[in-house]
């Protein structure tokens, strides 16, 4: 059998679509590309919906587990973004819900607001650090709720489905959160 | 858990008693502007592009809460994509070693496809994935050109049965086409025949993408 030559098959310069077709026929460095593409907006969205960097984390590796055994239900692999990125959110939901579950009977463990990296300070405007506390300092509820339609792009059904509450809750969480955030940044106008 | 718990969030505004200074537009807790307008009916008019709209192009209302709106979403974009930009490399490469083990499992082996052995006793086989991945590295060897996924049409269990191959493939930007696609059924066809006894009957390359495009200096 021929030996691969790495040099001359550009897969980092490749489309979703060709890597996903690779990927789902068994390609394991194809899946890699998709992987370092895609998994750092997926744990930026993971951050601010689960206000916490290490279950972040968690919720993309767990993703990535899932996308790998589901890619052949994946009619278009030019859609494999938001497929992943809906997929961070059926997972992150699921951890909120079981983290609730679990703080219900033990001790209540308020996520620590998250303090700014070292690479903040430089270029991180203000009000991005306004937003940043903003949402850590929300209900989680209403936090999830907004992270899931604001960065996940979730209709309000679709929240309503995956929290299993109905409609008009999941819209009187985001209007609180969005009207909460709002005041928060006019400050920083 | 099937709905707010009121006193929690009252219990949060509370302890952050926040200045108002009048310049935020109000909103009931349905999300509806004294205007009438709804903030989701803004959200859609701003997704919609902002098209003319007699109502909303004159509420001094709807103005300020567009403005605030676009600021938020603007914001919101800016912090997902700075802390995407700033996902440590050990982070990645965590996931990727946490994935090994899973790629390893899932082999997607797919079916046995028979060989003879020129003993005519011993009986060997290779798997379908082991096939497709032959195609890919016969793929590889055609410069401009990528395999991405195959499909046998035929049985390909059976001996001696037909089978076709339909290949998609991401050809580099600016290559011939026909040509390519030609080299690349060619180098199939040559590596199938070595290293199987499938019966092909035809390669069907179907390039369904391009790659490279403005990438390495090369317009258009």
């Amino acid at each position: 059998m021929s030996a691969h030559d790495d040099a001359r098959v550009p897969l980092a310069e490749l489309g979703d679509r060709v890597l996903v077709d690779r990927a789902t026929d068994g390609d394991g460095r194809a899946f890699e590309v998709i992987v370092r593409r895609h998994g750092p907006l997926m744990r930026a969205y993971a951050i601010r919906l689960m206000s916490s960097t290490a279950e972040a984390d968690d919720v993309v590796q767990e993703s990535f587990i899932t996308a790998w055994q589901q890619l052949h239900t994946l009619t278009d692999g030019s859609a494999v973004k938001s497929w992943l990125m809906r997929i961070v959110s059926r997972k992150g939901v699921d951890r909120l819900r079981s983290r609730r579950r679990y703080d219900d009977i033990d001790t209540v463990e308020v996520a620590a607001p998250e303090t700014s990296g070292p690479e903040s300070s430089a270029q991180v405007s203000s009000q991005m650090e306004a937003l940043k506390k903003a949402l850590a300092n929300l209900p989680e509820q209403q936090r999830e709720c907004w992270v899931l339609r604001e960065v996940g792009g979730l209709s309000y059904d679709e929240i309503a489905e995956q929290l299993s509450v109905p409609v008009p809750t999941v819209r009187g969480r985001i209007a609180r959160a969005r009207e909460t955030l709002t005041r928060e940044l006019e400050g920083w106008r | 858990m099937s709905s707010t718990d009121p006193r929690s969030d009252r219990a949060f505004d509370d302890i952050r008693p926040l200045a108002d200074n009048g310049s935020t537009p109000r909103t009931r807790d349905d999300g509806v502007l004294d205007c009438g307008r709804s903030v989701d009916e803004l959200e859609d008019y701003l997704d919609a592009g902002e098209p003319r709209d007699a109502h909303i192009d004159h509420c001094p209302e709807c103005q300020q809460a567009l403005d605030s709106l676009k600021r938020m979403r603007r914001v919101t974009a800016e912090l997902i994509h700075t802390d995407a930009a700033h996902a440590p490399e050990e982070v990645v490469e965590g996931w990727l070693k946490g994935l090994v083990g899973q790629l390893a499992l899932e082999v997607r082996a797919g079916r046995q496809i028979p060989l003879q052995h020129e003993d005519g006793r011993a009986r060997l086989s290779i798997t379908e994935g082991a096939v497709r991945a032959l195609i890919r590295d016969a793929g590889d060897r055609v410069p401009g050109i990528v395999v991405g996924r195959s499909t046998f049409v035929g049985d390909v269990t059976i001996p001696g049965e037909p089978v076709s191959v339909l290949v998609t493939a991401s050809a580099r930007h600016g290559v011939n086409l026909v040509q390519i696609a030609s080299d690349l059924r060619s180098a199939v066809l040559a590596d199938l025949a070595r290293h199987t006894e499938l019966t092909i009957t035809a390669v069907d390359v179907r390039v369904d993408d391009l790659y490279g495009a403005g990438r390495s200096g090369e317009d258009l």
